[in-house]
C-alpha cells in the first residue's frame, strides 16, 4: 500500500492528533515518514497611496525567520519524540516562508509521497463548521490521496 | 491501526475508485470493510412526476444492488471480511455518518468526487460534508 507517508503540522492540537494517526499508520504499513512543518512569511504592507505602509527592516526579518524556525524546530521535536515512542524514524522537514498548502503538495510530489496525513484544522478556523483552508486547498489539487484526522474529542 | 473502514459509493467511476482504494488498504491493515451505497429519493413533486420519481428510485436500488454485489466479489477475492449496505435518504453524508457510528467502523476511505462536481476545481459535496461533520479520521482519494 502505501510507502511514504507525508505527516503535516503546525503544532496545533488537531495536527499533533494527525501525526498520532499518521505514524500508526505508517508503522503498520512499515513505511517511511516525513513530517513537513511551514511557515508562513511576515506580511508586507506596501501601503496605499496616502496610508503610509510597513516595509519591515532586515533586522526585524532576521528576528521573525529566527522565531519561526524556533517555533518549526519545537513542533517538529515534538513529531520527532511520538515517532521515536512508536519506534518509526521519521525525516523532519522545515519550510520556512511559504504558502503551507502549495508546499505540501509540492514536496508531496517531489519526495515521491504517496499519501498526505494532515488534522481537519489547522491554529483557524470555526471548528464545528469548515475544514480549514489549508486542508481544503490540499484535497482540492486532488493528485494525492489525503488522510484528514480531526481533533479526538469533537 | 484501522479495524474495519467504511467505503461510500454511488456507482460512479470515481467513486469506484475509492472502492479499489479502500480495498486495498484494508487488505494490507488486514482490516474489515463495509460498502455503503446511499440511493437519493427526489422530494415529492406533483402528481404527474410522481411515477417517474418512482421508476428513477427503483433503478437506482437495482443499480445499488449490482455496484454493492461487484464490491463484495471485490472483497471475496482479495480476502477481506465485508458487509454491504444499502439505504434510502435525502441526505447521504447523514447516512454515512450513521453507518460509520452504528459499524463502529474507525476510518471512511471515500473518491473525492461522485456523480456530480466540477472535477477539477472543488471536492463533490457528499465529501465536503462527510469531512466536515465526521469524528473519526476520513481518507480521501483522488
Amino acid at each position: 500500500m502505501y510507502t511514504h507517508l507525508l505527516l503535516s503540522t503546525d503544532g496545533s492540537e488537531v495536527a499533533k492528533n494527525g501525526l498520532k494517526h499518521g505514524i500508526a499508520l505508517a508503522k503498520a504499513l512499515k513505511a517511511k515518514v516525513t513530517v513537513i512543518a511551514v511557515t508562513e512569511p511576515l506580511p508586507i504592507d506596501y501601503g496605499s497611496g496616502h496610508a503610509s505602509g510597513w516595509i519591515p527592516s532586515q533586522h526585524e526579518m532576521d528576528v521573525f525567520d529566527a522565531a519561526s524556525k524556533q517555533r518549526a524546530s519545537n513542533f517538529l521535536d515534538q513529531a520527532r519524540a511520538m515517532a521515536e515512542q512508536a519506534g518509526i524514524s521519521a525525516e523532519l522537514l522545515h519550510v520556512p516562508n511559504a504558502h503551507p498548502a502549495t508546499t505540501i503538495i509540492a514536496t508531496a510530489k517531489s519526495g515521491g509521497c504517496d499519501l498526505i496525513v494532515m488534522g481537519s484544522h489547522g491554529r483557524r478556523g470555526l471548528k464545528k463548521l469548515f475544514l480549514g483552508s489549508q486542508t481544503s486547498e490540499v484535497l482540492a489539487d486532488g493528485s494525492v490521496p489525503v488522510l484528514v484526522v480531526h481533533n479526538e474529542q469533537k | 491501526m484501522y479495524r474495519h473502514i467504511l467505503i461510500p459509493t454511488d456507482g460512479s467511476e470515481l467513486a469506484e475508485r475509492g472502492v479499489t482504494h479502500g480495498l486495498a488498504l484494508a487488505k494490507s491493515l488486514r482490516a474489515a470493510v463495509s460498502f455503503i451505497f446511499v440511493v437519493e429519493p427526489f422530494s415529492d413533486l406533483s402528481g404527474r412526476f410522481l411515477e417517474a420519481v418512482a421508476t428513477y428510485v427503483e433503478y437506482r436500488k437495482e443499480q445499488a444492488t449490482k455496484v454493492l454485489d461487484r464490491a463484495s466479489d471485490a472483497a471475496r477475492t482479495a480476502g477481506v471480511s465485508c458487509q454491504t449496505i444499502q439505504t434510502e435518504s435525502g441526505q447521504p453524508h447523514q447516512a454515512i455518518l450513521a453507518a460509520a457510528a452504528d459499524k463502529g467502523c474507525d476510518l471512511i476511505v471515500m473518491s473525492s468526487h461522485g456523480r456530480s462536481g466540477l472535477s477539477a476545481l472543488l471536492i463533490g459535496s457528499v465529501t465536503n460534508k462527510v469531512l466536515t461533520h465526521a469524528k473519526i479520521p476520513v481518507l480521501v482519494c483522488p
